[in-house]
């Protein structure tokens, strides 16, 4: 599902000065894993170079049948729906609604149908327990909320993939372990799971396996429990 | 249609969110605008004008007193066939007389100067081709040498003056569409270049859960064409107050027809169109340049 081959990717001219440096690891399908590491040791970049928001320096990063190496600039934003993202500070549109907002996501892949939009959203804002404030704006709701509304944003395209950067770095424990429910439900629903977070005892709650990263570099590899069982 | 719709509300809700922005970038856009009208309706008028001198444009040529009238007619004959004459008509010397005693107000003046002294002469209208100048001095000359043909008149002066003229108002028209056109591109440049910025978070958001190119472009081109639009409209609409303002102080003064104002929106339309989607370009692009910092 997501393959790195030897994978380097530098932001600056330096030489040797490597955010990942020679990343090789495979996630299969099913599979529910926590990226570990401080603050700088390269988990956002590896979400990044998922979505190809960020190319590799060298080497190269396959996803869902794309490949860095040859994948055409239209083909990007396939890419890209195939992977839902999470982002740390929610990231929702402050003018629209949260139903507005998830709906988005369907209207820019060309679909303007409104009932076809109504219950497509409806269904993904259920999911996530929030169908009841789907009229209310980002700033109406509580952090939790808001994450729930990000969730739900990821999920309209029902992308097999899912990507999460420190989802509950924003959130209390309580509000960050009913987040972390969600995407495990997720996960045994058959999605692809992958969190970035320096929280490793969620990482040990949740995960199927842990990569943790310093420097760059995978410096352990935790297969924690098979992956596609109940976890929590 | 639907997907028009979509981004047309969309282009509206930022220039709704950024109003102030939005309001100035109007109101620039409808001042630049407005002296490119100043200038197309002077234009307009002065050209209103000289289609009028245009038609009084000819050659009189005067035959030699006591030419034959079968070398009249021969000469006639002749002229026809030039090809850059459009039409001529002869008037007799008996008709001359008559016209002159009518702006005159006089009677019987060939009694009273003992003989009518005007000559014939024929009043020749070239084709437009041939209307210029310099054309009007070469049929001239080319007349002069006929048998019989003592004088060609056609106010050489006031034709090469009326086609300078001419020339200096079409070619301030160029000028001033040009200036004006870059006007519009740098108050597009700006307004959307500001909208772009405050959705900046927004759109690298849009990117990253797949947006397409065109849809992020989409919103900010149809702000860019409603602020064109409103800009335009907002300036015929100054002229037309001024013009019925001023229609007192200069009673022939015309306004622009509608066709000329059709294709005055459909311009800034045109320019507008070009300019938004090049600064959104540029704005996006840098947006995807600086994309992802380093992150954890």
């Amino acid at each position: 599902m997501i393959r790195f081959e030897d994978v380097y990717k530098t932001y600056s001219s330096f030489k040797d000065d490597w955010a990942v440096a020679g990343l090789t690891l495979a996630i299969e399908p099913g599979e529910m894993v926590f990226l570990l590491g401080a603050s700088g040791a390269g988990k956002t970049t590896v979400l990044k170079m998922v979505t190809l928001e960020e190319r590799p320096s060298r080497g190269r990063v396959l996803v869902a049948g794309y490949d860095s190496d040859t994948i055409g600039r239209r083909e990007i934003p396939q890419l890209r729906r195939r992977c839902g993202v999470v982002f740390q500070d929610f990231r929702l549109m402050r003018d629209k609604t949260i139903f507005e907002n998830v709906a988005y996501c369907l209207r820019m892949t060309g679909v303007l149908d409104r009932t076809l939009i109504t219950r497509a959203v409806s269904r993904v804002l259920h999911r996530v327990g929030l169908y009841g404030k789907r009229d209310r704006f980002p700033r109406e709701l509580s952090g939790g909320e808001q994450q729930r509304a990000a969730i739900s944003r990821a999920l309209i395209h029902q992308p097999p993939i899912l990507l999460a950067d420190e989802p509950t770095g924003n959130l209390d424990a309580v509000t960050g372990k009913e987040i972390l429910d969600i995407l495990a439900q997720l996960h045994v629903s058959g999605t692809t799971i992958v969190i970035a977070t320096h929280d490793e005892n969620l990482a040990q709650r949740y995960a199927t396996r842990t990569l943790t990263l310093q420097e760059g570099r995978i410096v352990e590899d935790m297969f924690l429990r098979p992956h596609g069982t109940e976890i929590y | 249609m639907n997907a028009l719709r979509f981004f047309l509300e969309e282009g509206w809700a930022s220039l709704r969110r950024n109003a102030a922005a939005s309001v100035a970038a109007a109101t620039a856009l409808s001042a630049v605008l407005f002296v490119l009208l100043l200038f197309l309706l002077l234009s307009h008028n002065v050209l209103v004008l000289a289609s009028r001198l245009e038609e009084r444009k000819g050659l009189s040529v005067f035959l030699a007193p006591g030419v034959a009238p079968e070398r009249v007619a021969e000469i006639e004959h002749q002229f026809r066939r030039f090809p850059e004459i459009e039409s001529l008509r002869l008037i007799g010397k008996d008709e001359a007389l008559r016209d002159v005693e009518a702006d005159l107000n006089a009677e019987k003046l060939d009694e009273m100067l003992g003989g009518n002294p005007l000559p014939d002469a024929f009043l020749i209208r070239p084709i437009p081709e041939a209307m210029d100048a310099a054309s009007l001095e070469r049929l001239a000359r080319e007349i002069e040498a006929y048998e019989g043909v003592e004088d060609v008149l056609y106010g050489e002066r006031w034709v090469a003056a009326l086609d300078r003229g001419l020339l200096v108002v079409r070619r301030g028209n160029l000028v001033v569409g040009l200036l004006a056109g870059l006007g519009i591109v740098l108050v597009l440049a700006n307004t959307l270049r500001l909208l772009v910025l405050m959705r900046d978070d927004q759109l690298s958001v849009m990117q990253v859960i797949g947006a397409t190119g065109a849809f992020l472009r989409a919103p900010f081109l149809a702000a860019g064409l409603i602020l064109c639009l409103a800009g335009g409209l907002l300036s015929q609409l100054l002229l037309y107050a001024g013009f019925l303002a001023s229609r007192g102080l200069m009673p022939g003064l015309r306004f622009l027809p509608v066709d000329w104002l059709l294709v005055f929106q459909g311009g800034v339309l045109a320019v507008g169109f070009v300019g938004s989607i090049s600064t959104v370009e540029i704005s996006l692009r840098r947006i995807e340049r600086r994309g992802g910092g380093v992150g954890g």
